[in-house]
């Protein structure tokens, strides 16, 4: 690589911002987000350690019908996270 | 050589979020790698977790890796012209850095419900996944590229898969995303080395790393056998780590090492912690490895290339039946033996999927894999 353009590179890796700084602002209101929400993470039906000659083992949310259940979710909290890790 | 940025896979989870609050106050985050795809579905995102991926990517610090487009389906599905329409809106309103997929084709009786399998490495497989990356490219209009598969069903394959990716990946100049979790997951159910294994792989190709945990299973197969499964639910084991280290310096375009974890894995304390303590030591690596590195102010690596699509998609119409078959005998299968029984006697059987090299363990897991996917969100 030219030593001209090295130099460029050399100088702009020392202005450049390396770090993420998030504001206090922001931090605060993702902290917020997550205390105010009832939220429970993915909830995946696990298959017991039987393999599959054993029936899944279901866990059941807070979705579960019948009475005497807690309010809905949000969309966002009932998908939950999302695939990988589906090895 | 770029300079390498420590980052997470956070993404609209409770757990996630927490475990990776502490990094952020810290600023230890310097990327985030967010699957969009799983809030395509999700009517109102709040605000606050937009301005965090807006806060990123600001910066360029922001990553995409999409989780169900089906890269490999034998048809093309409506569900993936949708995705690619999603996929353009999303990246109108946040820029990506780069778009990400994964190997394999879905299970499931519907989008958002199966798990990525593999398929036999033929030129129609070739073609067909050549022609979705250049269309996911054309919608997101910047670098894409593909993370190995854990699952595999034979050593042929586990050896194949480096050299199908070079190829796959060729047409729209992308990258690979070396999942070293995903890879110690081979090693073990396959019995090979990694030095072996890892110089299969095109490492100069490789612009992002993940690693992450996973779990043990027993086979009830062959009795004594434990699998290595990508269940994403522990923290990262040593091991994982060593191979970092080892392989971290061979990957001259690498630019991200992204640590993941589930949601459902983080939901005590100590998991919380754990997390942290990994995120310090995958920091440590990367840190290590910047000596001597540097940014360059314009990043032209794995840029796209100038032409779009003006084809009708590709399509294989054996391939997609063979897939729902297979998808089908995986999930609904009462055990192994009617499993095998009924992949010998269906259109698979001595065909390119080459069903009779699989190993046994393997078609096991095949079905572990499918019919727990099957059944989330029932």
């Amino acid at each position: 690589m030219p030593r001209f353009y090295l130099f460029i590179c050399q100088a702009y890796n020392s202005l450049k911002k390396t770090d993420m700084k998030l504001s206090k602002s922001l931090l605060s209101a993702i902290v917020v987000g997550i205390a105010v929400q009832s939220a429970v993470s993915c909830t995946k039906t696990s298959v017991k350690p039987g393999g599959p000659n054993q029936q899944a083992e279901q866990q059941k949310g807070p979705n579960a019908g019948g009475p005497n259940q807690p309010a809905p979710i949000p969309d966002w909290l009932k998908d939950g996270c999302p695939a990988c890790g589906m090895g | 050589m770029p300079r390498i940025l420590p980052a997470v896979a956070c993404n609209l989870d409770t757990n996630i979020l927490t475990a990776c609050l502490p990094l952020l106050e810290e600023s230890r985050v310097e990327a985030i790698e967010w699957s969009f795809d799983a809030l395509f579905k999700v009517k109102q995102v709040p605000d606050w977790f937009l301005e965090l991926l807006t806060a990123f990517s600001k910066e360029g610090r922001l990553i995409g890796h999409g989780v169900f487009f089906s890269l490999f389906s034998g048809k093309w599905l409506p569900k993936q012209e949708t995705w690619l329409q999603q996929l353009q809106q999303t990246t109108a309103a946040f820029r990506f850095d780069h778009v990400t997929e994964h190997f394999g084709f879905m299970t499931g009786r519907d989008f958002h419900h199966g798990a990525p399998l593999n398929i036999p490495y033929t030129q129609s497989t070739l073609a067909i996944g050549q022609d979705r990356l250049l269309r996911i490219q054309t919608a997101c209009c910047c670098p894409v590229g593909l993370e190995n598969l854990a699952f595999s069903y034979c050593l042929d394959e586990v050896k194949q898969h480096g050299e199908f990716l070079d190829a796959l990946l060729e047409p729209v100049n992308g990258f690979i995303i070396l999942d070293l979790h995903n890879l110690y997951c081979q090693l073990n159910n396959f019995d090979i080395a990694f030095d072996e294994l890892i110089a299969l792989y095109p490492l100069d190709k490789v612009r992002e790393i993940h690693i992450s945990g996973g779990s043990w299973e027993d086979s009830y197969i062959i009795p004594g056998r434990k699998v290595r499964r990508d269940t994403h639910d522990d923290s990262v084991p040593p091991e994982v780590f060593r191979l970092l280290e080892i392989v971290i310096g061979r990957c001259p375009n690498l630019k991200y090492v992204v640590m993941e974890q589930l949601g459902n894995g983080l939901a005590t304390e100590d998991s919380r912690t754990s997390f942290y303590r990994d995120f310090l030591r995958l920091e440590a690596i990367v840190n290590e490895s910047n000596t001597g590195r540097f940014s360059d102010p314009v990043d032209m690596s794995f840029l796209p290339p100038l032409s779009g699509m003006t084809h009708l998609p590709i399509e294989d119409e054996t391939l997609y039946q063979q897939q729902l078959e297979l998808s089908a005998i995986l999930e609904t299968a009462g055990s192994y033996g009617e499993a095998k029984q009924r992949l010998d006697q269906s259109t698979l059987a001595h065909s390119a999927w080459q069903i009779e090299n699989w190993e046994p363990y393997m078609l096991e897991t095949a079905i572990n894999i499918a019919r727990k996917w099957a059944t989330v969100a029932r």
